[in-house]
């Protein structure tokens, strides 16, 4: 009994001597909790999710015909392309971008229409002086933006000439009816002569109304063939056909039949025609549009997305340094020779510095993650237990690693180096800002080297989509821990054997 | 190497002992083939040069180091079998201070305490050592913020603090006033007279006088254990007196006067003050026979009494005895 009394007595005196020796720091203390705090609250309030405002040059030569084109709709490209003014010297853009003076150079095909009709596409070419591959890829992204709304604006012109050469082939069609009308009733009226005058000029008034249609609607066909852009053709085609019969020897009867036929199919045809010009142009370019909808409990803005990871890594931090320095230092400073010479064991030590750290670790979570849900509001759509428990692990996990250092660094410099090699490393590879998917698979073996890759997973699921902890990543993770303090251990007790 | 008196009875008389201990650091013989046995309840010294190996030795004893060769036992038990028990019997104290800057002379001294797994009710024991050290009043100062010697007391305290049976001091009395060393000594005897065994290694060659033995060591090698009176003897070649005569002696005198039973190896010196310097086996039968002699040729004597050279004077004696020895052998 007495000898368990004093096995806790000195994995307790290590409890209270590192906890005090921190504390005495208020500095350390103080950075270390409003420092990362800090730190978010400035990435939350900095952070803008605008996209960036390009400032654009238009090159066009003078001849042009595009020219007219771009100084109208130079300015109407969207907040993405500021317009820095039209110039036709390809010299002097090159000199304005490589100078800074604007960012993007937009050379216009000369002749849009020449190389269209060649069946070639006209080219616009966007030049740009960035080595950022983010940022390139974002310039890409803005010219098919940039060349789709182009098109746009060409299929709207499109759509709304349909609309104006629609109206006019109403108003023949409106015509055309009077002249079936006509025919009808002198046929029902048995003046054969007059029917055949109406049928005649019907003949030619549909044989026109065809033309007109096929031309004039071509370019609704282009535009879209949901409309009915071929329908009306074909329909015209088949008034076309009915009013040949009106001129033949059919009977009487017959031929009042198809004249009346001939009045509908026009009626029909103009009433298609009015339903076509009631869309709106827009919707008739651009029929399909695209909702993206999230399935999670609340939206997420991206200072949410960070501050599990930010968390995650910050917390792995402090537990590595705090664990890293800890023993390197008692071999540095001297008290292990001390040790070595007392009943106190490696693991009383090892246990007495980790539930040390591991106390004031937790707090330090706490703190923080009172802080950004209740300061920042940064949601929580998880359960506060399994929050606790993946912090918990986390840590454990984080404080083995540190003594892993501490055990293998000679000097307190090389553990601090180490625990920043460690810093770099979570950044690039636990997921913080790359997701993992991007990372060849055998270098993903670093990723799940370190505990905060698991920790991000854990606290992303939980926090933000409030899901239960993964208990795959969640055993790896506790796995991690305890083979790391075993390894710990046995090297500490390498460490304070006789040498 | 066995103190040459008072050698113990049994092997449980014994606190401290080595055959042939060695150690080796590369290349390097730290400890070359050290045999010696301390009597529990004594008080030993270990005295050497800078560097002569000392601290090693200690280290060995302690189990912080592995011998390389040779048998050492430490209150019956191999170190390498040192059980949790058998450490809370043993105190130690580094050469240098290494606990923690950070913490108060308190927290240290607690946390001292801890290590050797002392009751939480320590409260007493622990005011108590501060007061031997003179620390008591200084209790909430940061060790980073006191002197090199409070450090040192502080240090002292933590070796102490949990009673230990055997107690390892490396130089507890560097950087000391000598009123507190004095004073240190003091409770050294008193621990001893409580029958602590203690061994206890010093820069103050003087300080050897205080111990029951004391070990004389140099190049690793430890050149000779005995009683402080004895290394005296040894470095002088026996007793030595010192006799102011009235008058200055003739040659035929001086020649008889080296010629008497009762002076060793005629060894009979004349110092500037014009005082004879005489080495003899034994002070106490050796003084009445020289004012005899002294009487017999018509001689006063002004004064007369053993000499007694200080420890440091003795050190480097005994070390120089010690170079001639090997130079006469090579």
């Amino acid at each position: 009994m007495r000898n368990i009394f004093q096995f806790f007595i000195r994995i307790f005196a290590f409890v209270r001597k590192e906890i005090i020796v921190i504390l005495r720091q208020p500095r350390l203390v103080f950075s270390l909790i409003l420092g990362p705090f800090l730190i978010l609250l400035l990435f939350g309030i900095g952070y803008r999710d605008t996209p960036r405002t390009m400032r654009t040059l238009f090159v066009v030569p003078d001849d042009s015909p595009m020219l007219p084109v771009v100084e109208q709709y130079a300015t109407q490209l969207g907040q993405q392309i500021s317009s820095q003014g039209i110039i036709s010297d390809p010299a002097e853009a090159d000199r304005r971008l490589r100078n800074g003076e604007v960012d993007l150079v937009v050379v216009v095909p000369p002749d849009p229409a020449a190389t269209v009709r060649n069946n070639e596409q006209a080219i616009f070419n966007l030049y740009h002086y960035e080595i950022d591959p983010y940022e390139r890829a974002y310039i890409e992204i803005l010219g098919r933006n940039y060349t789709e709304e182009i098109n746009r604006l060409v299929l709207l012109n499109a759509a709304e000439q349909g609309k104006v050469e629609a109206r006019s082939i109403q108003e023949q069609i409106s015509d055309a009816r009077e002249v079936a009308s006509t025919a009808r009733i002198a046929l029902e009226a048995g003046n054969e002569e007059e029917a055949r005058a109406a049928s005649q000029q019907l003949t030619e008034d549909v044989g026109v109304l065809a033309v007109a249609a096929g031309s004039g609607l071509a370019l609704l066909s282009g535009v879209d063939t949901t409309v009915g852009a071929e329908t009306i053709q074909a329909r015209m085609e088949a008034v076309q056909q009915m009013a040949a019969t009106l001129n033949s020897d059919a009977a009487t009867a017959e031929r009042a039949q198809t004249a009346a036929a001939v009045e509908s199919e026009l009626t029909a045809v103009d009433s298609l025609l009015s339903e076509y010009e009631e869309l709106d142009s827009q919707v008739l370019i651009s029929p399909f549009g695209v909702n993206t909808l999230s399935i999670t409990d609340t939206s997420l803005g991206p200072t949410d997305f960070f501050v599990p990871a930010v968390i995650a890594l910050l917390l792995q931090h402090f537990a590595v340094t705090l664990a890293g320095l800890s023993i390197v230092r008692e071999r540095q400073d001297g008290p292990i020779e001390l040790f070595r010479a007392s009943p106190v064991s490696a693991f009383q030590t090892l246990v007495g510095k980790f539930i040390s750290y591991l106390i004031l670790t937790l707090a330090l979570g706490a703190v923080l993650t009172a802080l950004v849900v209740f300061l920042l509001g940064v949601p929580m759509l998880g359960n506060w237990g399994h929050y606790a428990l993946v912090v918990f692990v986390l840590l454990c996990a984080s404080l083995s690693l540190g003594f892993f250092v501490s055990l293998s660094a000679k000097t307190d410099s090389q553990a601090i180096q180490s625990a920043m090699v460690i810093l770099l490393a979570s950044i690039f590879f636990s997921g913080f800002f790359l997701a993992l998917y991007r990372l060849w698979g055998p270098v993903q073996v670093v990723s799940w080297a370190l505990p905060v890759t698991y920790g991000i997973n854990l606290l992303q699921s939980v926090m933000l989509r409030g899901q239960v902890p993964n208990i795959i990543l969640l055993g790896a993770l506790i796995l991690y821990a305890l083979v790391l303090f075993l390894i710990s251990w046995w090297r500490l007790g390498r460490v304070m054997a006789r040498q | 190497m066995t103190p040459t008196r008072d050698k113990p009875a049994t092997r449980r008389d014994e606190a401290i002992r080595t055959h042939e201990l060695s150690k080796k650091f590369g290349d390097i013989v730290a400890i070359d083939r050290v045999t010696m046995t301390i009597p529990r309840g004594s008080i030993f010294g270990f005295i050497g040069p800078s560097g002569c190996g000392k601290t090693t030795t200690m280290r060995l004893l302690l189990g912080i180091y592995q011998a390389t060769a040779g048998v050492v036992e430490v209150l019956g038990r191999s170190p390498d079998q040192f059980t949790t028990d058998d450490r809370q019997r043993i105190g130690y104290m580094p050469q240098l201070f290494v606990m923690y800057p950070d913490l108060t002379i308190w927290e240290n001294l607690n946390f001292a305490a801890s290590l050797y797994g002392m009751s939480p009710r320590r409260h007493k024991r622990l005011r108590d050592m501060l007061e031997l050290v003179e620390l008591d009043g200084h209790e909430h100062k940061l060790a980073r913020n006191i002197s090199g010697g409070m450090l040192q007391r502080l240090s002292l305290a933590a070796a102490l603090v949990h009673d230990p049976e055997l107690i390892f001091l490396d130089e507890p009395t560097a950087g000391i006033d000598p009123v507190l060393r004095n004073k240190f000594w003091e409770h050294f005897k008193q621990l001893q007279s409580e029958g602590r065994t203690m061994f206890i290694t010093t820069q103050y060659v003087g300080e050897a006088a205080y111990c029951d033995y004391v070990g004389v060591m140099s190049g690793g090698r430890l050149l000779m254990v005995d009683k402080p009176g004895e290394l005296r003897r040894r470095a002088l070649g026996g007793d030595v007196i010192t006799v102011k005569p009235a008058r200055m002696l003739d040659f035929p005198e001086l020649r008889d006067l080296r010629g008497q039973s009762f002076v060793r190896e005629r060894k009979v010196t004349i110092n500037s003050d014009l005082s004879l310097q005489l080495v003899v086996d034994d002070t106490g039968t050796a003084l009445p026979a020289v004012f005899s002699w002294m009487d017999e040729h018509d001689i006063g004597v002004e004064s007369a009494g053993e000499f007694n050279p200080p420890f440091d004077d003795v050190f480097v004696m005994l070390l120089e005895q010690e170079r001639a020895h090997e130079e006469s052998h090579a």
